[in-house]
């Protein structure tokens, strides 16, 4: 017994050491190379007390490359990747459902849609470096939802499945409106389309700074009810005579998802599979305790967002590809190989 | 000094209403079987007794304080439900689910205390799954689980425990057992019992006093004697029953007869 948890926490060390690897090449990469041991130079130079130690001996060319472009592009793919982890851990232990990821009430149809119409309407905002797009986008997302959950309640309770059917049927409804709004803007066609497929190009440390407070937020409220989590995983009544606050318990976490869905997809379009499948390879790895699994999809999902986008990049360089194309492309095939040599149950 | 638990003019149900008029008054260490026929309102009374429904009039007391009312950790420190047909599909192992019968008592982001583990050891001996700890409860027997699940409740260490059929989908043999390891507790720990429990014949067997309920009343509340009778039984649940006695226990058993007539029938 002692023995496993140890391999449990293990897991998170082993996790963590592969996301720093990760973090170092995906900076090294690009169409000016630039050595790893350099990139861990150039980055440690930079951090005050450390940095005094360190003599520049690189162009200064690459610290701007790295500073201004490479570096918010890898922490927002990281923010992002672990933000949609999270979302679908919270939303399959809520629903119990191995289906749930992060899209399913309807938070990213309302993002999406948002984002649409500030490209269609040719919007322009401004608000700490954030265009329309995203703050449309995030209003969109969380509208969305707090209409799901108004919708899906019945008496004092929200049971789960009118929460699943309000979610599913909404989303188709707002998919349809992107739909309609993309055939009337011929013009922007382009640009929505671009958007929605998902991807970091072009994306400064303004989003980063705008996904980061969802995400810390969201991480400690997720760790906090781990527990009632769990105790829900085994049925909400159950879960009511053991002293959990259900109903409340579970609109906390549903906001939570939710605007974790809706800031992720804000910053980088709607990028598919990773809140779907890296929960169930948590799940895999360290057993259903949200305890554990929370901070392991955390890291799971930054490592597969930042391993996504390096190949985004690099496949077809100097083209980028969509990096929602690109989750689905390779995410799908490694999780079907996944599901085919686990012969447990998954969930 | 007050009853143990107290119920007065209770209704209850969910939009409709299922029960009404319930008074009654159950002591500490008292075995409780709730009887009646499918659907007529066991486990709604279960459910609004352990404070899942709320009750739509009157109320239900557990020492003077109103159990709707106690804050929800509190409540759980004192009564525990053993639902009916938990499925558990998640890889949780055995010991860890009896834990989270602690829930109420560990403190959040807190790990548990030495009586905490005392408490999950003492629950998984006395219900003798002591040798499942380790084991994923998604692979365990249907008696074994419910084994897990008793101790569970144990864990929280109730004065009242409510149990909603705990034998419905065990074999005969995993039925004697669970339902004597309930009488030990009732017992030797003097935890008040109230069981839901469809088979009147094990209803009057373990519990020293029964509610019969019927057509949202009770029908017949009081000893086993007074409750399993002819007159009773048979306007509950029809004609083709006759009482007998227990050859060893002699208390009251129901013994079914075919509606065809002996010779055709058999």
């Amino acid at each position: 017994m002692i023995k496993i948890e140890y391999c449990k926490r293990q897991a998170v060390w082993l996790l963590l050491a592969v996301l720093l690897i990760m973090i170092i090449l995906a900076v090294a990469i690009g169409s000016i190379y630039i050595s790893p041991l350099q990139v861990m130079k150039i980055l440690l130079f930079q951090l005050p007390g450390v940095g005094g130690q360190i003599v520049p001996n690189w162009p200064e060319s690459y610290e701007t490359i790295i500073t201004l472009f490479r570096l918010p592009r890898v922490i927002l793919a990281l923010v992002v990747g672990s933000a949609l982890a999270l979302a679908g851990a919270i939303f399959q232990g809520l629903f119990k459902n191995p289906m749930a990821d992060p899209h399913i009430i309807g938070a990213s149809a309302g993002a999406g849609l948002g984002a649409t119409l500030a490209i269609s309407l040719g919007l322009s905002l401004d608000w700490s470096g954030l265009g329309a797009v995203p703050l449309l986008a995030a209003l969109g997302a969380f509208l969305t939802v707090i209409l799901v959950y108004n919708l899906a309640r019945t008496g004092g309770t929200v049971p789960i499945p009118n929460l699943l059917l309000a979610g599913v049927a909404l989303s188709s409804f707002l998919s349809a409106m992107i739909s309609l709004l993309i055939y009337f803007s011929q013009d922007q066609m382009h640009t929505i389309v671009f958007w929605l497929m998902g991807g970091l190009s072009g994306r400064t440390w303004g989003y980063v700074l705008f996904t980061l407070p969802y995400l810390l937020v969201g991480t400690c409220v997720a760790i906090y009810y781990a527990r009632d989590l769990n105790l829900m995983l085994l049925g909400e009544d159950s879960a009511h005579n053991l002293g959990v606050e259900v109903e409340r318990v579970k609109a906390i976490l549903l906001i939570v998802a939710s605007i974790l869905t809706g800031a992720a997809v804000a910053a980088s379009g709607m990028i598919g599979f990773v809140g779907l499948i890296v929960p169930h390879v948590a799940r895999i790895l360290v057993g259903p305790d949200h305890r554990i699994l929370v901070p392991v999809s955390i890291l799971a999902g930054a490592i597969l967002l930042l391993g996504a986008d390096i190949l985004a990049r690099t496949i077809l360089a100097p083209v980028e590809l969509p990096l929602g194309v690109v989750t689905a492309l390779f995410g799908a095939p490694f999780f079907i190989f996944l599901l085919r040599r686990y012969r447990g149950p998954l969930f | 000094m007050p009853s143990f638990l107290t119920v007065r003019d209770l209704a209850c149900g969910y939009q409709s209403r299922v029960l009404a008029d319930l008074n009654f008054e159950i002591e500490q260490g008292d075995h409780i079987g709730i009887i009646g026929p499918n659907a007529s309102g066991k486990t709604t009374l279960l459910k609004t007794l352990c404070g899942l429904l709320k009750p739509q009039t009157g109320q239900v007391c557990l020492e003077e304080m109103s159990i709707h009312k106690l804050n929800s950790a509190a409540r759980a420190r004192r009564v525990a439900m053993v639902s009916q047909e938990v499925r558990i599909d998640f890889a949780f192992k055995a010991h860890e689910v009896v834990m989270m019968g602690r829930h109420p008592y560990v403190p959040r982001m807190g790990s548990p205390s030495p009586h905490d583990r005392e408490q999950v050891q003492w629950a998984m001996e006395v219900t003798g799954i002591l040798h499942l700890a380790d084991r994923l409860v998604n692979t365990l027997s249907g008696g074994e689980r419910q084994r897990v699940l008793i101790a569970r409740a144990l864990a929280q260490e109730p004065d009242l425990l409510l149990l909603d059929e705990p034998t419905s989908s065990l074999d005969i043999n995993h039925q004697i057992e669970i339902l004597d390891l309930i009488k030990e507790l009732n017992r030797q720990k003097g935890i008040a019992i109230i069981m839901a429990i469809h088979d009147l014949n094990l209803a009057a067997l373990y519990c020293d006093r029964l509610m019969l309920i019927h057509q949202n009343r009770v029908f017949a509340w009081g000893t086993v004697e007074e409750v399993v009778n002819l007159d009773n039984i048979r306007a509950v649940y029809g004609q083709s029953i006759m009482i007998e006695r227990h050859p060893v226990y002699g208390c009251p058993q129901v013994v079914l007869l075919s509606r065809l007539s002996p010779e055709s029938g058999r």
